[in-house]
């Protein structure tokens, strides 16, 4: 319901409205209270009258005429400003260049750092990747990198296992496959073992400083980390297997 | 400045191809379109002017039409291309003043009429930062782009009472905000 107010109200602005049309056509209001806002109309009109580049607008309208005659004459058109997407498209397409751009250089990063091995360059990386649950080859990467740092072809789950523990690097490395080779994926144990493991692993990346008893250390260290994670580890029952399948089996898979 | 009755025959001609006319289209939106752009503190005006032009020389095959409805046309496209701006830049009113002073040295042009502008420049877009967003859209497309109200309310696709209240308030606003002895100078 309108009050009866309204038509006055109505009246006055259209009164507003009428000398607000004249003050931007550049004409005087009627109304002199609305006669200081000429400056900032005139102002903000200057933007629409400032000088342009030279050749600015010449350039598109050539184009614009190449374009009008190559659409009638079904050819493509020559144009002396770069060729342009539509303002949008263009935005998107570049967006998606981009990303894909990333995500490929990412990729090839990331796979390229997976098959690295102690003393590679992207070895580190790759412990980084994995971290983070990328490229995480889990029980048979740490393997492979074990058996190239000894310098083997394989490290099966069977002959690692079966060795004795010593203060020696061989052994401490042998001790550590079997380890990893038997721990359940995704445990808290696998988790302390692996870190252990990297410790060790980073360790002998760098042969030059590599010695005896530092290996030996770490290896103590290993040992006493697994033996925590396995005062920790829950009781399993008998009959009861918490691990996955194919952790612990025999190496027969491996072997074939 | 407008075509008038010329507008029919240039447009025709711009249709055919004809570089005269297309000079003569641009040569009237050129000016309205880039300050447009600057006014609203775009990087580079002229670079967005130059994509509504390439936009504009896309769909004027199609266009039939009153030289005022070519003006809302052209500025559907400049609206656009702000919105666009706007979205990926997430730019606020910026200043261009040592790109454009740099602009003028290489060209050997004296400077101090850039700096005065730029000063003017200044005080106009602190005038427009009091505004909402609507208000300086709308009061942007009536004074730099001269489109009346109406072309206004299809450019931005509301109706036509809903810009003169917008234009009412922010012309309101921006009278509060205006110095005294600048608005008597």
């Amino acid at each position: 319901m309108r009050s009866e107010t309204a038509p006055r109200e109505d009246m006055w602005s259209d009164l507003i409205d009428r000398d607000l049309d004249l003050l931007i056509d550049g004409k005087q209001p009627y109304n002199s209270d609305l006669a200081p806002l000429r400056s900032f109309v005139n102002m903000l009109g200057s933007f629409g009258a400032t000088e342009l580049s030279p050749g600015f607008p010449e350039d598109h309208a050539a184009d614009g005429a190449a374009m009008a005659r190559a659409r009638l004459s079904d050819t493509p058109a020559r144009l002396s400003t770069p060729r342009r997407l539509a303002f949008g498209l263009r935005r998107r397409v570049t967006a998606a260049a981009t990303s894909l751009m990333m995500i490929v250089g990412m990729t090839g990063v990331a796979w390229a750092a997976d098959s690295a091995v102690p003393g590679d360059w992207n070895y580190g990386l790759d412990r980084a990747l994995e971290s983070i649950g990328v490229g995480a080859g889990g029980a048979e990467e740490r393997l492979q990198e074990l058996a190239v740092v000894r310098g083997t072809e394989t490290v099966s789950r069977d002959d690692s296992g079966s060795r004795a523990e010593s203060e020696n690097s061989e052994v401490g490395l042998d001790n550590a496959a079997a380890t990893v080779a038997e721990t359940p994926r995704g445990s808290q144990r696998a988790t302390d073992i692996g870190e252990a493991v990297s410790t060790l692993l980073t360790y002998l990346a760098n042969p030059e400083r590599v010695d005896g008893p530092t290996v030996s250390e770490l290896a103590k260290q290993f040992k006493q980390a697994q033996g925590s994670s396995e005062s920790n580890r829950p009781e399993v029952k008998p009959g009861e297997d918490n691990r996955p399948d194919d952790a612990g089996k025999p190496a027969e898979a491996d072997n074939r | 400045m407008t075509l008038g009755h010329s507008f029919e025959s240039v447009l025709e001609a711009a249709k055919l191809g004809a570089d005269w006319a297309w000079a003569v289209l641009y040569g009237e939106i050129a000016g309205p379109v880039t300050g447009f752009f600057r006014s609203r503190g775009v990087a580079d005006p002229e670079e967005a002017a130059g994509d509504v032009f390439f936009e504009l020389a896309r769909g004027l095959v199609s266009f039939e039409g009153s030289e005022d409805s070519f003006h809302t046309f052209v500025f559907v496209i400049a609206y656009k291309r702000l919105q666009v701006e706007s979205r990926y830049s997430n730019r606020k009113l910026r200043t261009a003043l040592a790109d454009r002073v740099l602009d003028r040295l290489h060209d050997n042009v004296e400077v101090i009429g850039v700096i005065a502008e730029h000063r003017v420049s200044e005080e106009v877009r602190q005038a427009l930062e009091v505004l909402t967003p609507d208000q300086r859209d709308v009061l942007s497309l009536r004074i730099v782009g001269g489109l009346s109200i109406d072309q206004v309310a299809e450019v931005l696709n509301r109706g036509v009472k809903k810009i003169k209240v917008v234009q009412r308030r922010g012309m309101a606003r921006v009278r509060s905000q205006l110095p005294t002895e600048a608005v008597l100078a």
